[in-house]
């Protein structure tokens, strides 16, 4: 009898324990539930606007950061930013390269070392997407060395003036021109164009270019940050 | 949070399309001038010392593109106005390639190695003396002349002329009547 007792008593405390047991877990799944719609409710929130930040970040930050890629096949190096709708992108060319192209235009060796001597790249520039026709002048454009003065580029015009004082043939001059980014010019969306870009620092140096265009009256400017110029042996 | 969601989306959706845009290549389409010009003349001779004058051809529409050998982005676009030039009827289109700065061997072992090889004219300006009447300022540059001898569409830099909005841009200029 008293283990029927003991056995009765222990099981309906067993179930009283379970009554009480579910009860409680039904009240903490309340708490829990409601802490956790509670929590989701403010961290939802925070999670979506640091989300918001972050794409709105990427949308101003990321559209002007420059994006650097190394060829792995030559090694060589190039800079690319988009900012506004509008493409900017830098790429080496070596010394070898350089003189090579304009020996292939006919110059004279000295003449093509005088240009392979120089920072060269192919310059690229693209509207892609700007609201309306852009402007840009290469004469307002800087190099900026770490610690150094903003540096200006050498355009065209400086070398067609170096060209005529050395005595240049006229179909040489020619052939240089229409190889270098024209100093100025004004893109329609879709238009860009390409051509090669100097600068008067020494093969190795490294810089930021700040550069600009004007659209609808509007001046913008961007950084191109990091640029090196070429050596005769990229990546090493 | 009704209007946080689109917001985002919305910022996504600009983000996404920048980066889009940014890595796309040139643009499908010429660019249309808001007021015609008359063309600068031109008159140079071809590959086979064929003169060829641009008033001549009055009554065409004529694409007229400055390129050179060694530019890059000149080289890409000279298959497809091939092929431009396959897809429009010749009584009504002209291209004349007008080469800036080279020589004719130059020129003419260029042209043999393209496929499809160029039909249209390869004229040479050899001082690029007739480029200079042209507002161009970068090779290639690329201008389009209705049937009047005005200047209607224009292109800075390279395109991809198989593009289907180039054509139809070139056709709603054969057919206009004046």
């Amino acid at each position: 009898m008293r283990g029927l007792l003991s056995r009765i008593f222990h099981k309906n405390h067993l179930a009283s324990r379970r009554s009480a047991f579910r009860r409680d877990m039904r009240r903490m799944g309340r708490m829990a539930e409601s802490r956790l719609k509670a929590l989701l409710r403010e961290t939802g929130r925070l999670g979506l606007y640091l989300w918001g930040a972050l794409a709105a970040g990427a949308v101003l930050a990321g559209e002007s950061s420059t994006v650097h890629e190394r060829s792995p096949e030559a090694g060589l190096e190039s800079w690319k930013v988009s900012h506004r709708g509008v493409t900017l992108e830098l790429a080496q060319i070596t010394p070898d390269q350089a003189r090579a192209f304009f020996i292939g235009r006919g110059f004279e060796r000295v003449d093509a070392e005088r240009y392979a001597a120089s920072c060269v790249f192919t310059a690229i520039l693209r509207n892609d997407a700007a609201p309306a026709a852009i402007a840009y002048r290469l004469a307002e454009w800087r190099a900026v060395r770490a610690g150094g003065q903003p540096q200006r580029l050498k355009l065209k015009e400086d070398w067609l003036k170096e060209w005529e004082a050395r005595g240049l043939a006229q179909a040489r001059k020619i052939a240089f021109a229409w190889s270098q980014f024209p100093s100025e010019q004004r893109f329609e969306p879709g238009d860009w164009n390409q051509g090669m870009l100097t600068l008067m620092l020494p093969r190795g140096s490294r810089f930021d270019l700040k550069y600009g265009w004007t659209a609808q009256g509007k001046t913008e400017e961007a950084m191109m940050k990091g640029v090196t110029c070429a050596n005769d042996n990229p990546g090493y | 949070m009704r209007t946080t969601i689109p917001v985002i989306s919305l910022l996504f959706l600009l983000y996404a399309g920048t980066a889009l845009a940014s890595g796309g290549e040139a643009a499908g389409t010429l660019t249309v001038l808001g007021t015609r010009s008359p063309a600068p003349e031109l008159k140079l001779k071809d590959l086979d010392g064929k003169t060829y004058s641009l008033s001549a051809l009055r009554g065409k529409v004529v694409l007229v593109n400055f390129w050179a050998t060694w530019c890059p982005p000149c080289r890409r676009e000279m298959p497809s106005l091939q092929r431009l030039y396959q897809k429009l009827p010749h009584e009504n289109f002209e291209i004349l390639a007008v080469n800036v700065g080279e020589d004719e061997n130059t020129v003419l072992t260029f042209s043999w190695m393209l496929k499809p090889a160029p039909t249209f004219p390869l004229l040479l300006d050899r001082d690029s003396e007739a480029l200079r009447k042209w507002p161009a300022q970068g090779l290639p540059t690329s201008f389009v002349v209705d049937r009047q001898g005005r200047v209607a569409l224009r292109a800075v830099g390279g395109r991809d002329f198989d593009s289907p909005a180039v054509a139809a841009q070139l056709r709603t200029l054969i057919d206009e009547t004046h």
